[in-house]
């Protein structure tokens, strides 16, 4: 005897241990249909607006900050990532200093520009005077 | 296998306030800078406009300067 045979015989006692199925009645009757205007309008249920998130996009739910004074203990991954993000900060500064000096450079490239200009106007309206001069005779 | 590498590792931040304190200052002076550069763009924009009105006139008195020459070495008699 198998296994199979084992189902056999379960599924043959199974159908020996079932009742008849019942006999259509004719005495039976159907509840009557309601009227149309017994019926309630059923008003279609609005869509559902299924939002799908990819993990990668999900946003980041904002981080509340601990009120505790003491010891705080951070994730492996967040302490790296806050070293990281200090790191990038202090070389931004870097960048930003340098920016600093060359601006104040190009500043007093520019000052120098317009002192030398204000010096050469000056002598050009000396120069202008002296022409007034021998033209009108003033 | 060893089962402690599964587990999660966390560092102890000692003074959590103090740093939570400097971010915070940090981003107020990274909004004053914002302003500042802001306030720095407005004041080019107003040199500009002066360079061009600089320009403009420097243009204008050169052409000046074409015409008494012209008149000076070329003189109508």
């Amino acid at each position: 005897m198998g296994i199979f045979d084992a189902f056999s015989k379960k599924k043959e006692q199974e159908s020996v241990s079932l009742p008849p199925p019942p006999m259509p009645d004719d005495e039976m009757e159907a509840p009557e249909a309601p009227a149309p205007e017994e019926i309630e309008p059923i008003s279609a249920p609005e869509p559902v607006k299924i939002e799908v998130i990819e993990e990668d996009e999900a946003p980041e739910k904002p981080r509340k900050a601990l009120s505790k004074e003491g010891p705080v203990f951070v994730s492996m991954q967040d302490y790296q990532a806050i070293l990281s993000g200090v790191n990038s900060i202090k070389s931004k500064l870097g960048e930003v200093d340098d920016s600093f000096k060359k601006l104040n450079h190009i500043k007093a490239g520019q000052e120098k520009e317009l002192e030398d200009w204000r010096k050469a106007l000056e002598d050009v309206q000396r120069k202008l005077t002296y022409v007034d001069e021998v033209l009108f005779g003033k | 296998m060893d089962e402690r590498k599964e587990q999660p590792v966390f560092v102890k931040l000692d003074e959590y306030k103090d740093l939570t304190d400097i971010v915070n200052l940090a981003r107020d002076k990274l909004q004053q800078a914002k302003s500042v550069l802001s306030r720095i763009n407005q004041l080019k924009d107003q040199e500009d406009a002066e360079f061009e009105a600089w320009k403009n006139e420097l243009a204008e008195m050169e052409e000046k300067l074409n015409d008494i020459d012209k008149r000076l070495m070329e003189p109508e008699i």
